[in-house]
């Protein structure tokens, strides 16, 4: 527990991670107390369309008469939960898998590998629309899930091999010497390691996850009954709001978005530097 | 001789695992939509009847159309034909525009996206790797230190987005570019005609700039904390020792070795290139792969959609693998020991 | 007395820092004439390696020379213009730097590597002469001229260092600094090595300045030898003499520290750690694990550099 206090002075000292966490709690703040007080439904009509910036919406209103604002403060929240979730299921289950697959090595490390490569080779854009295509009726749950599905591949594969190079390190060695049984060579020496790594892996998920799934939306191929920032490009792009001038709609979210995509990255890399020594030194 | 042995092992090795993976990817992509509700066969002969004509035997039909769609059978049987036929190059009809082939469709747009994509990723990989270079050997100024900033922020910026804004600036604003197509309307697909050429650059000019840009950013990160390292290394100390010009040293010695490893990082990042740029395409309605998925979707045209997929699959999963198989040939230092 | 071939006088190194300057090399003199191979001796962190960078500029930031003269030749190498400076680099005084191993080059083939000192030095050289001269250059140091194609990750860890030394005298220079140059390989290695760089010496009339901390490698070839501690030169002199009868006390630590095949010694060790070179000690900089210090004198004022049976010491024992 003293680790843990004395890590995360540690971390704030990033002056990445530091920024990135400044906009991402501004971002967070903004999403929960703006709905708080404002709370148009994001999803009704409320009002004229195509209503520029003004004090009753304050970001104007959409080709549809929906306040732009909710929009946004909805659609924060809901990339951030559908990002905490798959990067859950992603870093969990593909670590899990990693570690079993390093540890075990053999016939099990195979079969597993061969399935993480096959994860990483379908291309993953055409994939991810295939499905949603089929299923026809997305939700953001079901949209989760299936870039849940997607991004534990490269977890897993990561922590093999973190696992591999672990393996052959002198303390596990030591700690066998030293008659320690194996679930406690596992706990004590390599889970921490693991533990480490994760945290820093499960932002840069989180920024992958809410990439991925502002592309397929933008696409077309997010939830219907709720309305996310990507969904809010796509309809940007079907009713042709840059040419229309609508500013407000389409500048917005792409705003809102650039600022999450890059506290993420901001984050991860600061926590990046801590984890992996090697990046420490350099500038 | 020994060394040629291993190299051998390594190579059939990786051959399998291709060929295992390549397999089992296509049958993800050939059962999916086998899962999708709705009828193929029934929105096709719905199509046909609207426009007037009358079936007779029904029963005949659906058999035909079923047999033309690869859909007789179960599903295993259904694979291994499926198999087959692609390797004869036959990919189906297009449930939307049947009796239009999807090979025909996909040959269309194919060569649009080669285009915009081999472009685009070239200037982007050269530009951002002498850039880069430049940085990295001098990466106390503050020039490069403001570079690596930028960078920074433009490497999560998906290419749509600044797609958007560039249409936004540069075609509605400033009316300089156009806001989409490949070539003008007026035009026929001449490949020979100094006027074709000219306005399909002038049409791909934005969507190439997007790309570019946002691409950008990677590839100057990644050389530039190459060199960063580089630079400490005792061969480099020893060059400065050799009296060697400061250029000659840059050039010569860092950049040679800051080479492959960037070169094979342009290879790895193909898949994620490929989904930037179909993306950048729909939003300029630029006619490659990118569009035809687009609307592939909205029209819920599975057999194009599947054939897209497979495309990418194969292309994507095939540099992959030569690159990861021919690796260790090119870098003098790698053995062709189990990775 | 011939003219000094290279003649330092005073001169000073710091790595400036944030708060205090690394006090590297701190007023060091020395003298060497051609045709002579002189060593420089001392603890890993005295100075050395700064040293030998900054005789020929190759300091990196934040490392600085504050003042002194390097006169090479009659010329103060601390004045050249880049250009020049540049021209005498290892045509006139070559380089052999600590870790050699890793100073090739691991992309270009050795061959290709020794072209290019010929290339850049002596210009246009018709291909046919250059080839021979490498493979003579490769022949003189032991190696295989086939290696003229191989890659530095195929060679072992010797040949390597031949490989370097071959490239050292490629230009047929003055003078050559050998950092640390056979550290990291095998004994029966070393002493191939070293004869090698006598052999150099003997035949090519070139002076070799050879900084090691190994003591013994020092006694198989140097003509003369400094002792070096915490960037400052103690003692310095004939090898012979100052093996057979050490003034400093530091020299004498060192070497009653050689373990002898010869006869029973009780090896001496020194207590305590070499000072920081931020803060070091006030007056002598050794005195606080000089056993013979003396309170009052020593931590006052730093001992000047005096002649004492033949040798500059600087130590307040002597005067």
């Amino acid at each position: 527990m003293v680790h843990a206090g004395r890590g995360i002075r540690e971390i704030f000292r990033s002056r990445e991670f530091t920024a990135g966490f400044i906009i991402f709690v501004f971002l967070v703040m903004f999403s929960v107390i703006g709905s708080a007080l404002i709370g148009y439904p994001p999803m009704a009509t409320v009002g004229p369309p195509n209503l520029s910036p003004n004090n009753k919406y304050l970001f104007g209103t959409d080709s549809f008469g929906r306040d732009v604002f909710s929009q946004i403060l909805h659609g924060i929240q809901l990339s951030l939960m559908v990002a905490i979730l798959v990067s859950a299921i992603d870093t969990f289950f593909g670590s899990s898998v990693g570690f079993v697959a390093g540890y075990y090595g053999g016939l099990v490390d195979t079969a597993l590998s061969v399935i993480v490569d096959v994860m990483l080779v379908i291309p993953l854009l055409p994939a991810i629309v295939l499905i949603t295509v089929s299923v026809r009726k997305v939700e953001l749950f079901l949209m989760a899930m299936i870039l849940g599905l997607f991004g534990w591949a490269a977890p897993a594969r990561q922590v093999r091999s973190q696992t591999l190079s672990l393996k052959e390190r002198e303390f596990i060695s030591m700690a066998k010497l030293s008659g320690a049984t194996r679930s406690e060579i596992l706990f004590i020496e390599i889970v921490p390691h693991m533990l480490q790594w994760m945290s820093a892996h499960y932002l840069y998920d989180m920024l992958w996850a809410v990439l991925t799934e502002a592309s397929v939306e933008v696409l077309g191929l997010g939830p219907q009954t709720t309305m996310t920032l990507g969904m809010m490009l796509y309809w940007v792009i079907r009713k042709a709001a840059i040419f229309r001038n609508l500013w407000w709609w389409w500048t917005t979210p792409i705003i809102t978005m650039i600022c999450l995509f890059v506290s993420l990255y901001l984050m991860h890399r600061g926590l990046d530097r801590i984890v992996n020594p090697r990046l420490r030194g350099r500038r | 001789m020994v060394r040629l042995k291993k190299a051998h092992k390594y190579f059939i090795r990786r051959t399998i695992l291709f060929v295992i993976i390549m397999l089992i990817a296509l049958f993800i992509n050939f059962t999916i939509p086998r899962f999708a509700p709705g009828n193929p066969i029934g929105t096709v002969i719905a199509m046909i009847e609207r426009q007037g004509s009358r079936f007779e035997n029904i029963q005949e039909v659906i058999d035909t159309y079923e047999t033309m769609f690869g859909l007789k059978g179960s599903i295993p049987e259904q694979f291994v034909r499926y198999l087959s036929e692609i390797s004869k190059g036959n990919l189906g009809y297009s449930i939307r525009y049947f009796p239009v082939r999807v090979s025909t469709l996909l040959g269309r747009a194919l060569p649009f996206s080669i285009f915009l994509l081999g472009v685009s990723t070239a200037i982007s990989w050269a530009l951002g790797t002498v850039i880069g270079l430049f940085a990295g050997w001098k990466s106390e100024s503050r020039l490069s230190k403001t570079f690596s900033y930028v960078a920074l922020i433009l490497n999560v910026v998906p290419y749509y987005m600044l797609a958007l804004v560039l249409i936004f600036l540069l075609a509605y604003v400033m009316a300089i570019f156009p806001f989409g197509g490949a070539y003008a309307g007026t035009l026929k697909m001449d490949w020979t005609s100094i006027e074709f050429i000219k306005s399909l650059l002038y049409h791909s000019f934005l969507p190439s700039l997007s790309i570019v840009i946002t691409s950008l950013g990677w590839w100057f990160l990644s050389i530039r904390s190459l060199i960063v390292d580089l630079k400490g290394e005792d061969f480099i100390l020893l060059a400065e020792a050799k009296g060697l010009k400061e250029s000659r040293i840059m050039w010569k010695h860092a950049f040679r070795n800051a080479l492959l490893p960037q070169l094979t990082m342009l290879a790895l990042s193909l898949g994620g290139v490929v989904n930037g740029s179909l993306l950048t395409e729909m939003i300029f309605s630029y006619p490659g792969l990118g569009l035809l998925l687009f609307e592939s979707i909205a029209t819920a045209d599975y057999t194009v959609i599947q054939g897209i997929t497979l495309i990418i699959t194969l292309s994507v999963g095939f540099a992959t693998f030569i690159i990861d198989a021919l690796y260790p040939l090119v870098d003098p230092r790698i053995t062709y020991e189990e990775r | 007395m011939a003219e000094a071939l290279l003649d330092v006088n005073g001169l000073t190194t710091y790595y400036l820092a944030r708060d205090a300057p690394v006090k590297a090399v701190e007023d060091v003199s020395l003298k060497i004439s051609s045709n002579e191979i002189f060593g420089i001796v001392g603890e890993s962190g005295c100075g050395k390696s700064t040293l030998a960078a900054s005789l020929l500029r190759l300091l990196k930031p934040p490392g600085e020379i504050i003042s002194g003269r390097i006169i090479f030749d009659g010329v103060d190498i601390l004045e050249l213009p880049l250009k020049d400076l540049r021209e005498l680099r290892w045509s006139s005084i070559s380089y052999i730097p600590q870790g050699a191993m890793n100073s090739l080059d691991p992309v270009m083939k050795i061959g290709d590597q020794i072209e290019e000192v010929i290339k850049v030095h002596k210009g246009k050289v018709p291909k046919s002469d250059v080839k021979k001269r490498i493979e003579e250059l490769l022949r003189s140091v032991g190696l295989d001229p086939v290696v003229v194609n191989s890659h530095p990750h195929e060679l072992s860890g010797g040949m390597k260092q031949r490989a370097i030394i071959a490239m050292a005298i490629a230009l047929s220079p003055k003078l050559i600094l050998a950092d640390e140059p056979t550290t990291a390989l095998d004994v029966v290695v070393q002493r191939g090595i070293l004869q090698l760089l006598f052999h150099i010496k003997e035949q090519l009339n070139t002076s070799i300045i050879q900084i090691t901390h190994d003591m013994a490698a020092q006694a198989e070839i140097c003509d003369n030898l400094a002792v070096m501690y915490a960037g400052k030169i103690v003692e310095m002199g004939d090898i012979r003499k100052l093996y057979n009868d050490p003034l400093h006390p530091y020299s004498q630590a060192l070497i009653s520290s050689i373990p002898s095949l010869t006869e029973e010694k009780k090896l001496k060790g020194l207590s305590g750690f070499p000072p920081s070179l931020k803060y070091p000690p006030p007056g002598c900089r050794f005195h606080p694990r000089c056993p013979q210090f003396v309170p009052g004198i020593c931590d006052k004022k730093a001992p000047p550099t005096i002649d004492a049976k033949g040798r500059k010491v600087a130590c307040y024992l002597y005067k």
